[in-house]
This record gives C-alpha cells, structure tokens and sequence, in this order.
C-alpha cells in the first residue's frame, strides 16, 4: 500500500505562509503547553520505568553478552524488508535499494501485486536479489508469516521499513467518514505498524548483525491539524511517538545493534496524494511540494544505507522535505511562479 | 379577616422583592472582591480613559452575546414568580375559605415572607458594604490626588466606570450559569470503573441525565444500580432545596464494545432514545493491558487497546457529530488525554501512549473541520489518577511516586463535572493537573509522602464505598481552589491587566508630586 505522504507542513491551513512560520516559531510554546502531560510521563513512567530497567537489564544484558562475542558488523549488501512496497512509495525504494546491490523482501495484500512487482523488478535486477509474499500487515499470523519468509530467504533482516499505510483513499470529514474506513485506517497505521515493529525488534534482537527499522511517518505527524484526513493524522501522530516510546524502552533495555529511526519522506505524488487532489488550497501545495516517488527514494535509500554504513547507533529522523526546502519553493513559487500546474491544472 | 387582608399586601412586595433575585446573585461577587476590584477600575479608568473604555468595550461584547439570554431568562423569572404569586393566592383563599388549617398555614406564610425580608435585607447589607468599601477606596484616591479638582472628577468617573464593568462581569458570569442550569444529558463510555464511575455519579449528583456504557451488560447493570443507590442517598442527604436539582437526574446503562461500530450506533441510539438529546458525549474508554515492553504484549493485546482507545474514540467520536449536529442543540465532545498525549514518550506503554498522541492530534484536526458546525471537541485530562489502569504492574517505587502527584478518581471528577458541564465554544482543554496544582504538589512533597500507600506499597486510602459516604458529607464544603478555578480566564486576565495599570498609574502619579512638593 502506498500511503499517503504529505509534509510537515499541513496542507489545508487557511490563513498561509505566514502562519505556517509562525506555528513553527511556537512550538516550542506549544510543547510547554502540555506541561502536565510531560510531566506525568515523566513521572510516573520514568518511575515504572526504572523498576521494569531493573529487571529487564539483567535480562538483556545476558544477552548483550552473548551477542557481544559473536556480533558482527553491518556489511552490505543489506538485506530489506519493506512492508506494502507493491506502489507507490514502498516500490520506489524497493528498487532503489536492488539498484544499490540489496537484497530486497517486498510484500502487499494482493497476491497479484505482489506477483506483478516481483517479476517486474527480476526482470531488472536478477531473481536472487527479490523475493516477495502477502502479508496483511493488520494480522499478526500474516507478519508472522512474513518474518518467517524473509529469514527462509536471507539470512538475517538488517533494514526493516514499516511503510503499509492507508487513508481508505477518502478525504472526507471525520463525520462523513464510514465505520470501514476508520478502522481500515486505523488498524493498518497503527495496529499493523505495532505489530511489524514488535516482530521486527524481536527478530533483530537475536540477529548477530542486530537491525535497523524505519517507520514512515505522514501528515499530521508533528502535531498539526489534517482536516479532511483526520484519522490518517491522528494515526500518524501515534507512529512518530511509537517511534519515540520504543527508542526509550530498547536504551532502558540497553540494546545497542536495534535502532528504531523515523523516516519522512515528504509529500510523494502517490495514488493516495493525487486522489486528495480536489480542492484548490490541496492542488497548490501538491504542485508546490510533491515530489515523484523515485526522487523521493533516490534520496532516501543513500541516506537509510549510510547508517548501517557508518555503524551509527543512534536513532535519526530522515526528513526528504525539511522545513527550509519547504519554504523555498513557497518562495520561489511566489516570486518566480515555479511549479506552477506541475501535477495537477489549477485554476 | 384580619390575617387576609395583611396577607393581601404582602404578594405585591412579594412580587417587587422576588423580581430582584438577579440581582442577588450579582451582589455575591461583588461583594467578594468589592474592594479591590472596584478600586482597580476606578483608578485605572482615571488616567487611561482611552484603555478603559476598549476594555470595557470588550466587556460589553461579551456580554451582548448573553443578551438573548437574559431577556428569557428575565421572563422566564416572571412567569415563575406569576406562578408563586397565584399559588400564594390560592392558599391566602383556601385559608380565608378553611377554618382549621388556618392558624399553621398562617404561620408558614409569615415564615416565608419572613426569609424574604432577610433576603432582602441581606442584599441591602451587602450593597452597602460594597458601596462603603468603593467609598473607602474613592476617599484614598481623593487623598492621593491632594485636592486636585481635575483628578477628583477623573476618579468619581473611573470609580463610576468601575462598578458598570464590575457589574456587568458579574452579571455576564451569573447570567451564564443561569442559562446553563438544568440537567444535561451526557454519555460516558468505559464508565463502570475508575474515572469513568467517578465522573458519571458526579454528574448524577449534579442532577444530570446520565447514560453509562461498557463492554460487559453484567458490569454495566451493577453500576446502574450503584449509582442509582448513590443518587438516592445523595437525594436523602441534601436539603428541601437540592432535591430539586436532583429531580431529574437518572443513570441508564448499555453494553457498548467502542470499538464494535454497530455497538456504537446501538448506544447512540441508545442515548437518544432514552435522553433526547445528548448534550455532552465523553470518551473516556481506554485500555493499558500493563507496563511492559512492546515485545511482551500479544497480538490480542495491542489489536484491544488500538481499537478501544483510538478507533473506539473515532467512531464515537464520529457518532457524537453526527448526533448532535442532527439535534436542535449545541453538544459537546470530550476525549480523555492521557500518558502521552504531550508527545513525549512512553517507555513500557508504548501502544497506549501512541494512541493517545494520535487523539492529541485528530483533536487538533476536527477542530478545523468543525469549525462551522455546532459541535463542540474538547479534551479532558485528568492527570494521574488511582485507577486500575495505573495500578495494574506499578511497583513500590511506583506507588511511592504516586503518593505525589496521583489523586483518587472522585477528587478529578469533581474538578472536571462542574467545568465540563458549563463548557462552550470548542477545542477547550479542561486540565486536573494545572501548573498550581502541579507546583502545590512537588511542594507538599514530603508531607505526600505517606499519603496513599506506605512503605511497603499496601493502600492506604479507603475503600470506594467508604470513600463515597465521606464525600456525600464534605460535597457541602465550599473549596477555596475550585472557586478560583471556576472563574472564567477572561475574568483574572482583566483583573490582573487592570491591576497592573493601576499599579502604573499610581507609580507615575506619585513621582511628579515629589518635586512639586
């Protein structure tokens, strides 16, 4: 599935740029804003915390030891899975990585997606560089499933990208929304993300080589408003504080090899992107901002490789659009009329 | 004869006292802070005319919006006192026409007009204890402006422009509890625990219509009847004059899987059924399934707490729209933050807290979608409180952290009802744990220490059932903190702006006499 990626930056705020760099000014007022519940996670959690450290340190650090002996450094070609890599995004990446010499592991829900993709990109790149497999990510038995295939066909997993997301391909107000649609949405986005990454963290836990897991962010995901999408935003928000929650636990656990990165790749003009493409306000960000999916990837894949590369602990964000880039072309739109009907005619 | 024709007197001042009544809900504020406030715009108009009247101007648009309001509430009184004055009349002609009853009924009529006379008298007191107080405060301008004659005409105009704005803050705030009186229906999902209990017995006892629902009918109908004893008693403890209030309070219940979404339409179906029209809708189902790392939860456990806390919250939250903006009258949505919600993270819970970050942000989404319709979204927060949800998996070092900062679930939700009953407007946030709250705590740290469990982690506070017969008694009490917090913001930002001018003019008013002299 490819989801839906728009930029930090929301696309259907009225009042525009100016506020757009005002919102972005205050945040860190925003943040003091929610004082308290800052301060009971810290309190309370940090407190539970540290019991659960306790007792999982001696836990972990057991097997910190084993793997001490026989851990080994990341070497490429890395070995990938990306979940919902059939369109889109995931499919953009998934080449890119098979052109960077990886192996590849791709999966959708369709069979004949994923039939059509793996024989479109052997026909490219050989048949002992892909392989590919159904997986309804919103089931566990199914990420079973597909954990169990990648390790039959490589030997370990080292990049893991938890790109599955779906908007129900509506944009209607919540009111307006189905019952289907919600929980679509919020089983694949969420439901579906918890489960890969706990699979994901246990397999690479007991892998010499450990891993790296990428979730792919969206829109909503720095706390802004996404009307028209609001449980995609919602569901998005919770990936990026997911990501952050599992940092902590896996440093409290002391694990080193996993690390869980955020990974946004911006607005990536996808089926889902386009097919929001209704109102006047959506097409003008689209043309300002949206990128074609391979520019994204040919971006992104160098950027995820360099960090096994480098044999970088630390957990990163990997933004494609950043906040100055955004801006820029805002500008150059407004100065130079850059970009101008680019995707979609405006009026 | 004698006794009817007395008593033919009395319903004509009966009527002019009664039609006063506002007033005697203005005077209870001014009288609160009378000096101080009075003072402050006095003072403040006098040199700042230009500033006084924008602000009073800001005043009177506020106060406009409650116009309407007033006019049917003035004659709503007049009906009610029509009312009072024919039943008066009736029993003056019973009693004229009855011969025993007479002497006692007698009795209680002069009792009556007896406590109106009070009242009246009460009012007239604290009028004059206002005006002597602004007197005070006008006298020691006069000393300080040191016979001026153009400074005296300023303060008699500030003090003048001070008791308008201080009447009609008063006013504004009396005339908006008196529109919002009156039972509101309200659902409460994930309501036969913790929070969700604690809440909805409030607003039972605060006389509203309550609909509780959870996943189990056994669970549900338990506390239905909890509650109803719970109402009862509190019915049986309250004055003549409460019982009133409380008439129209009932509690009905309706298993709901919130994240089922044929349970949720069958509760809001439920809920209209049974209400009418839902006035404030509160989602208060969440699930935590433990502290643990993710690792350790199962399938089953994330797929329940995902579609209890974020999909339950999105279809009710959905079905609540719908509902009410079908409904003649304005509604109002609560989602109940939680660990997380700021955004930091949360180690052991992650699944919970990434959940409640989402609702964080959906909050922020449909207030821009709703920005037109009539339905208010809000979010409560509730703090940290002594509940399952909390206890389940907390250790002793926990529990010793939890003596701080965590409150039992019916000391929130008497926070929470009174301000979630008189919400308007949309994307409120509705705290427990507020900045003074939270600094009164870390303070009081070490007199905490013991407060909830011991050393050894065993509780301490009492059962729920006990808890609730204490709280019926000291319900009555009047709380210092609450009071404060009940008044609107608007109110302490202009008290506190209008005392900040006046510090300045009283700084610069003083430094030009000092050379002159």
């Amino acid at each position: 599935m490819a989801s839906l990626h728009f930029p930090s930056i929301s696309t259907a705020s009225s009042p525009r740029y100016q506020a757009l760099l005002v919102s972005s000014l205050s945040k860190p007022l925003i943040s003091s804003n929610h004082f308290h519940g800052f301060l009971t996670s810290r309190l309370c959690f940090r407190n539970i915390g540290c019991h659960y450290a306790r007792t999982l340190k001696s836990r972990s650090r057991i097997r910190a030891e084993v793997l001490e002996e026989n851990r080994e450094p990341m070497v490429p070609p890395y070995n990938v899975l990306i979940t919902g890599s059939t369109k889109g995004i995931g499919y953009a990446l998934a080449k890119e990585f098979l052109k960077a010499g990886d192996n590849v592991v791709i999966c959708s829900r369709s069979a004949e997606r994923v039939e059509s993709a793996v024989q479109n990109l052997r026909e490219e790149f050989g048949d002992h560089h892909v392989w590919g497999t159904t997986c309804d990510v919103r089931k566990g038995e199914d990420v079973n499933a597909l954990v169990a295939f990648g390790c039959s066909k490589l030997k370990s997993i080292d990049i893991w990208i938890n790109n599955a997301g779906s908007n129900a391909y509506s944009f209607k107000p919540l009111a307006e929304t189905s019952d289907e649609d919600l929980i679509e949405v919020v089983t694949t986005n969420t439901l579906g993300l918890m489960l890969c990454c706990r699979e994901a963290i246990k397999l690479m836990l007991n892998q010499p080589r450990g891993g790296h897991i990428f979730n792919i962010d969206g829109a909503g995901s720095d706390g802004r408003p996404t009307p028209r999408f609001a449980a995609y935003g919602a569901t998005k928000r919770s990936v990026v504080h997911l990501t952050k929650s599992l940092q902590a636990e896996l440093q409290m656990q002391d694990v080193k090899n996993v690390v869980v990165h955020n990974l946004s790749p911006g607005m990536v003009t996808t089926d889902l992107l386009m097919s929001g493409a209704t109102t006047k306000q959506a097409k003008f960000f689209i043309n300002i901002l949206a990128e074609p999916a391979e520019v994204v990837a040919e971006y992104l894949v160098p950027n995820i490789r360099s960090i096994p590369t480098n044999g970088s602990t630390k957990p990163t964000y990997i933004r494609f659009l950043t906040g100055l880039k955004a801006y820029s072309q805002i500008f150059s739109r407004f100065a130079f009329g850059a970009r101008r009907n680019r995707y979609v005619l405006e009026e | 004869m004698d006794a009817v024709a007395k008593l033919y007197l009395s319903p004509e001042k009966f009527y002019c006292l009664s039609f006063k009544e506002p007033f005697r809900n203005v005077q209870p504020f001014l009288h609160k802070k009378p000096a101080k406030f009075d003072g402050v715009t006095s003072i403040m108009g006098h040199k700042n005319g230009c500033r006084g009247g924008l602000l009073s101007l800001q005043k009177c648009k506020a106060f406009r919006s409650e116009e309407e309001g007033e006019g049917k509430l003035v004659k709503d009184d007049k009906k009610k006192k029509n009312n009072a004055l024919s039943s008066l009349k009736s029993a003056i002609l019973k009693l004229s026409g009855g011969g025993e009853s007479r002497k006692e009924e007698y009795q209680s009529v002069v009792a009556k007009v007896e406590e109106i006379f009070f009242s009246c008298a009460t009012q007239i007191g604290r009028y004059l204890i206002t005006m002597m107080s602004t007197g005070v405060i006008v006298a020691v301008g006069f000393q300080i402006s040191g016979g001026d004659s153009h400074l005296n005409t300023l303060i008699w105009y500030s003090w003048l422009g001070g008791i308008i704005i201080g009447t009609m803050i008063g006013a504004n705030m009396v005339l908006e509890e008196m529109a919002r009186k009156g039972p509101r229906n309200v659902v409460i999902t994930g309501s036969t625990r913790g929070l969700g209990k604690a809440l909805a017995r409030e607003f039972l006892l605060s006389g509203d219509r309550v609909v509780i629902a959870s996943r189990s009918p056994e669970s549900v109908q338990t506390t239905v009847r909890e509650l109803e004893e719970n109402l009862r008693e509190g019915i049986l403890s309250l004055g003549e004059k409460s019982k009133d209030k409380l008439s129209h309070a009932k509690v009905v219940g309706i298993a709901c899987d919130v994240g089922n979404p044929d349970d949720v339409e069958k509760l809001s179906n439920f809920a209209v059924g049974e209400l009418g029209v839902i006035d404030i809708w509160i989602n208060n189902a969440g699930t935590n399934k433990g502290f643990r790392p993710l690792l350790e939860f199962t399938n089953e456990d994330i797929e329940q707490i995902v579609s209890t806390n974020l999909v339950g919250s999105l279809l009710c939250t959905r079905e609540a729209m719908r509902v009410m903006e079908l409904q003649g009258k304005a509604g109002h949505i609560f989602n109940m933050d939680g660990a997380g919600s700021g955004g930091s993270s949360t180690p052991l819970t992650a699944v919970y807290g990434s959940t409640k970050c989402g609702l964080r942000q959906l909050q922020s989404s449909l207030l821009k979608e709703s920005k037109r319709c009539r339905v208010g979204v809000h979010t409560a927060s509730p703090g940290m409180v002594l509940t399952e949800l909390l206890l389940s998996g907390a250790s002793l070092k926990n529990k010793q952290a939890f003596n701080i900062i965590c409150e039992l679930p019916e000391t929130v939700a008497r926070t929470l009802v009174p301000r979630m009953r008189v919400v308007k407007g949309t994307g409120k946030s509705i705290n427990y744990l507020t900045p003074p709250r939270i600094l009164l705590a870390l303070v009081s740290a070490w007199v905490r220490r013991g407060r909830w469990f011991d050393d050894k982690g065993r509780a301490l506070y009492a059962s729920e059932a006990d808890r609730i017969r204490n709280w019926a008694e000291s319900r009555a009490r009047f709380s210092f903190t609450d009071a404060m917090e009940m008044y609107t913001e608007n109110t302490w930002v202009s008290v506190f702006s209008l005392s900040v001018v006046c510090a300045f003019i009283i700084l610069s008013s003083a430094t030009p006499i000092l050379p002159g002299t």
